[in-house]
């Protein structure tokens, strides 16, 4: 069942999706809409349908909506936070070699209230999995993130990802002349774009040619679908534009961090 | 321009027609001059507020009123007959003895500009000056007026933040929140520390990044004493204060980990021997 299909409601109707770990109901009665949700365990889980009887007390947030606003499209995006992603052991890259990083990243939902697909107004934006917060940077300047875990698989063959997952492919390019140890990198989600595979979803190709030095990296966050999965139909749209050859600060060592602040 | 007979005014017969004139200008210039300035001072804080900080647009725009009500008074002066060299020759005089009479609040004053130049904080940052703390409203030419979190207003003179210590709370966008925890010497200190670490990373207003703090402190008086930091985001303070403490209950208490009172041990000068009890018997 295709979860992004936009769906006309008639009054009194309701439609529950399980994404991952979120629960979402939404229902619609003459003049508004009602969104209720809930974080579960199960991130397994890939589906939507109607619901004839709602279990349980349903705690529901409304919205006032035109009468012909009767169908609701739902969209995934990527989180509204840079990601610091961290494998889970220290991934060493020697001097002038290169490494592909597939990483899975949980998917955000906007719900749109529409007449016709081009006219909508976006409702809510929905996290399908709670993230814990994180500092990118040094405690007087840096950016507020969501911190991910992350295997940091090299390849795709025979792995699973869970499906309210975006894969987001990562090539590092050792330039430097030490060895790079990927501790943690810094994720800027807010320039990529979400695109079906034929069993995942994917992100563009992030190229990272890291230089060493002063820790700034060149960046390219691209802006076509990855060469994985036969990923072609951009069904998600990135927050903001690419920027091309961006420098920004993007590895980060732990020890270095960690042994200033006790 | 002859304003009495322009606005049709009967003129008392202890004023001359000169001096009607005069007053009529002198009230021109304060009806157009005032508020001019007023408008000006505005337009010139909002155009700074774009470049500068808060309190520099703050500076330039009571700069300009105050220069502004200068010069109408000096304007005045002018148009009632007064020598300006003399009343500034005056103005010196009497600004020496003004001065003598004034050393604290021109030491305000001068602090003010310091505090402007050095930047210490911001208007809307949380300062902790001695007792009180409060969020900055204002940075005045003598006074800092903070607001505390209780609604209340509170004036600081600038000299008494030039001359003692403050804390600036907001300055930078994390913190750290240190609790310190006694557990009863009977418990697994490892035990304890998995635990103080998983409440922490399960608490949504910690960060993960920078990692919380858990330090073994020392062998208190009545427990093991443990020290835990949570970063957090500046905005988080009071959500996690409430739910930290909660957490680290509930979570004790799942865990069985005991909290314990203070212990003391009575003894009659020697260990050895037993506390003597006096049994009364009231019948």
């Amino acid at each position: 069942m295709n979860l992004w299909e936009p769906r006309t409601f008639n009054i009194g109707e309701t439609y529950q999706w399980k994404i991952g770990p979120l629960d979402l109901t939404v229902s619609r009665s003459e003049n508004e809409w009602l969104v209720s949700h809930s974080e579960g365990h199960d991130r397994l889980r890939w589906n939507v349908e109607e619901a004839s009887s709602l279990e349980g007390e349903i705690v529901w947030k409304r919205w006032c909506a035109l009468k012909e606003e009767k169908t609701l499209v739902v969209e995934p995006v990527l989180p509204d936070r840079s990601i610091v992603i961290r494998p889970e052991s220290v991934i060493s890259i020697p001097i002038k070699r290169e490494a592909v990083f597939f990483v899975g990243i949980p998917i955000f939902i906007r719900l749109y209230a529409s007449v016709k697909k081009e006219n909508k107004n976006m409702m809510a934006e929905l996290p399908t999995e709670i993230l814990t917060n994180s500092w990118f940077g040094d405690p007087w300047e840096g950016e507020l993130c969501y911190g991910l875990h992350t295997r940091a698989r090299t390849t795709i063959n025979g792995e699973n990802f869970y499906p309210s997952r975006v894969i987001c492919p990562i090539k590092v390019k050792n330039q430097s002349e030490a060895q790079l140890l990927f501790e943690r990198l810094c994720l800027r989600t807010r320039f990529l774009n979400i695109y079906q595979g034929k069993n995942h979803l994917w992100s563009n190709l992030i190229k990272v040619n890291y230089k060493g030095g002063n820790r700034f990296s060149e960046i390219d966050y691209g802006s076509s679908a990855p060469n994985y999965d036969e990923a072609i139909q951009r069904i998600g749209q990135a927050r903001q534009s690419p920027v091309k050859g961006l420098l920004v600060r993007t590895f980060d060592s732990i020890r270095s961090m960690t042994n200033n602040w006790t | 321009m002859d304003f009495s007979e322009l606005f049709s005014i009967p003129k008392p017969e202890w004023l001359t027609k000169e001096q009607l004139n005069i007053f009529f200008r002198c009230g021109i210039i304060l009806f157009f001059g005032i508020p001019f300035f007023k408008i000006i001072s505005v337009l010139v804080g909002k155009f700074f507020s774009r470049q500068v900080s808060p309190q520099s647009a703050l500076l330039a725009k009571k700069g300009i009123l105050y220069g502004g009500v200068v010069l109408l008074f000096i304007m005045i002066l002018h148009h009632l007959g007064f020598k300006l060299t003399a009343v500034l020759g005056a103005a010196g005089i009497v600004g020496v003895a003004v001065g003598f009479a004034s050393q604290t609040s021109l030491s305000n004053l001068i602090s003010g500009l310091f505090l402007i130049w050095e930047k210490p904080f911001m208007l809307g940052d949380v300062l902790k000056v001695g007792d009180t703390t409060g969020t900055v409203q204002s940075i005045d030419l003598l006074s800092v007026n903070l607001r505390t979190f209780d609604n209340q207003f509170v004036r600081i003179p600038n000299e008494s933040l030039i001359k003692n210590q403050f804390v600036n709370v907001t300055r930078y966008p994390i913190r750290r929140m240190d609790i310190v925890i006694s557990v009863a010497y009977k418990e697994n200190i490892s035990h304890v520390i998995r635990v103080l670490k998983e409440v922490a990373h399960n608490n949504p207003h910690s960060l993960d990044e920078p990692a919380p703090v858990i330090i073994f402190k020392n062998f208190g008086d009545s427990g093991l004493d443990f020290l835990l930091g949570i970063w957090f985001l500046k905005t988080d303070f009071l959500a996690l204060k409430n739910s930290i403490t909660q957490d680290l209950k509930e979570r004790f208490d799942r865990e069985n980990i005991e909290i314990p009172f203070p212990h003391r041990s009575l003894y009659t000068g020697s260990a050895t021997e037993p506390f003597p009890i006096k049994i009364i018997d009231e019948r």
